[in-house]
């Protein structure tokens, strides 16, 4: 009889930051207290990234912000966070309750490249792990969207904040330009550890029997299965041409999902809205079920399955 | 979300009135009272509201609406055919399968969802109890329905104007033996707090539905998290083990931007 297979590592590291497991709760989602992001873990995230913080308090767009479609989800938050100052406390709640293993990461967003990185700098102060720069929040207007479809401001924009915090920086990409390959090689030469692909696609839901927009904000970014694709080609482009990390986000919602962002090239995967239609056990269900296909499959590790859809080499039979 | 019109219209007391809408009864089939739907009122906002009234043939949902804000005061002022949306139901709502007596306790227009859990659990055969307490008499709302429930129905006002004269809370304590009931409750998280005091002093366990602000209605922005759990999604209603875990119950809530506020500074 053959020896009993030891279960697959299912660890990773980016830039010196260790995550237990490569699924992480997506910035965003249920992730407005310690308390929240500490139970993500305790139900088998790997880490997670904090709701988008700026230097001032917003309140966000007023409701509806949401529109539950079949196969996504349109939100207009507008950004609602209490500043980060402020949200200081919730990193140390979040501290308390978790075994610190699991890393958490400061998403951080400005009106202006110094608003950025003072952000990063006040967030930073509080131990977070790394930094993620929102360049791609669509429904905020000034905020997010207009600092990450230029590869001029990108660069400036991470530069600035690198030289604000000693922490790793990692920059997330909006799959609305022509080309992001481009926007991630601006990352990568500026000093990006990584990034993270892709945040929500702009868009908008109208009531046909009112003929009003149903958002307050008209529009929203959407999210979940329907992005899905266009996640997978956006982590492909990247990893075939550059060497920087990509943190994968966009429709993952089964096991299945996860292990294609992996062939595609992703690090580590962010989930969201599969946690707002499910529950937080979608992280250890995908957990489990990556180990099933590597156990199945034979691969030992992450490594080992990551980026094979990008070789022809690499391709099985 | 289904956009519908406003059938009928039915006023409950001075400052509460229930508005009827036909959806798509293919959504409702696991409905279980405690629920709660998000209604976009158009223009104005998105809020989530109780369902009070379940009817059959044909089907309908009624929601009882007290005017307390802009959103509110707006929805239940609509006229007979205006426009509103509802998404739902979602969360989680009553379990009524225990087999002891049941006591229903509820503050205001907190009875919109103990009156339709307790007609629900009259259908399954338990014995019931209600205490509905209000501020004052013309509030007082759905005494004939829970008449129709249960002879042992009592209903109380703070100002003495109607009913037993003092707080609701105060007949739970006369009500109550030792281990010979369950209480399900809805109303002021402060009622609540006592609520689960007189429950936990008296052996008998309690589900509560809890209220925060709350924006998406399905899981995403955390708006109403209360120590970690989310009361659209994980709630709105929560057992007595699961509301000891929250230190924030009856200590704070969050605002529009996520900053921890103090209940008593709440104005809603």
């Amino acid at each position: 009889m053959a020896p009993e297979r030891s279960d697959p590592t299912l660890d990773v590291e980016i830039s010196g930051i260790r995550f237990p497991n490569p699924l992480l709760l997506a910035s965003g989602i249920a992730d407005e207290t310690g308390l929240s992001m500490a139970k993500a873990v305790e139900r088998g995230a790997g880490g997670v990234v904090t709701k988008s913080l700026s230097l001032d308090l917003r309140e966000g767009h007023r409701n509806p912000v949401v529109v539950d479609l079949q196969n996504g989800m349109i939100n207009a938050m507008g950004l609602p966070n209490p500043g980060a100052s402020h949200y200081i406390r919730e990193i140390e709640e979040y501290r308390r309750h978790t075994s610190g293993k699991n890393p958490i990461i400061a998403s951080v967003f400005g009106s202006t490249i110094e608003g950025y990185a003072e952000c990063a700098r006040t967030i930073a102060a509080s131990g977070v792990d790394a930094i993620e720069l929102n360049g791609s929040c669509p429904n905020a207007e000034g905020l997010g969207l207009e600092f990450g479809q230029d590869p001029d401001v990108i660069s400036d924009l991470i530069k600035a904040v690198r030289s604000a915090v000693s922490i790793p920086v990692f920059f997330k990409l909006t799959p609305m330009c022509n080309d992001i390959v481009k926007l991630a090689s601006a990352c990568q030469d500026a000093g990006a550890d990584a990034v993270v692909a892709i945040n929500t696609m702009k868009s908008m839901k109208i009531d046909i029997r009112t003929g009003r927009p149903v958002l307050t904000n008209r529009f929203g970014g959407l999210s979940g299965p329907a992005i899905k694709p266009v996640g997978v080609r956006c982590t492909y482009e990247i990893a075939s041409r550059l060497d920087i990390p990509v943190i994968s986000v966009g429709g993952i919602s089964n096991w299945e999902d996860a292990v294609e962002y992996i062939m595609a090239g992703a690090s580590a995967l962010q989930i969201g809205t599969a946690v707002a239609w499910g529950n937080l056990d979608v992280f250890s269900r995908i957990r489990s079920g990556i180990s099933g296909f590597m156990r199945a499959e034979g691969y030992s590790s992450l490594e080992e399955m990551r980026g094979i859809a990008l070789e022809v080499k690499r391709w099985r039979s | 979300m289904e956009v519908l019109r406003i059938d009928e219209i039915r006023s409950e007391c001075r400052s509460s009135s229930t508005l009827f809408v036909s959806p798509d009864p293919e959504k409702w089939p696991g409905f279980v009272p405690g629920q709660f739907v998000m209604v976009w009122i158009p223009g104005i906002d998105e809020v989530p509201m109780s369902v009070s009234y379940i009817d059959k043939d044909p089907f309908r949902i009624g929601i009882t609406v007290q005017g307390i804000g802009e959103a509110t005061e707006s929805l239940r002022t609509l006229p007979v055919g205006s426009r509103i949306g509802i998404r739902g139901p979602y969360g989680r709502g009553f379990d009524l399968s225990g087999k002891k007596r049941l006591v229903g306790i509820c503050g205001g227009v907190g009875a919109a969802s103990i009156v339709l859990a307790l007609e629900k659990a009259k259908d399954i055969g338990r014995e019931i109890v209600v205490l509905s307490g209000f501020r004052s008499k013309e509030l007082v709302m759905f005494e004939d329905r829970f008449g129709r429930i249960t002879p042992d129905t009592h209903i109380s006002t703070d100002d003495g104007s109607y009913g037993f004269h003092g707080l609701v809370t105060d007949l739970l304590r006369k009500e109550l033996k030792m281990n010979d009931a369950e209480l399900i409750a809805c109303g002021p998280e402060m009622m609540m707090k006592v609520v689960l005091d007189i429950g936990s002093e008296f052996g008998v366990h309690s589900q509560c539905s809890l209220e925060r602000y709350m924006k998406c209605g399905v899981g995403v922005c955390d708006s109403c998290s209360v120590s970690g759990h989310r009361v659209c999604q994980d709630g709105p209603v929560f057992t007595d083990e699961e509301i000891e875990a929250m230190p924030e119950f009856g200590s704070s809530h969050r605002d529009r931007s996520g900053r921890v506020v103090s209940l008593k500074e709440c104005v809603r």
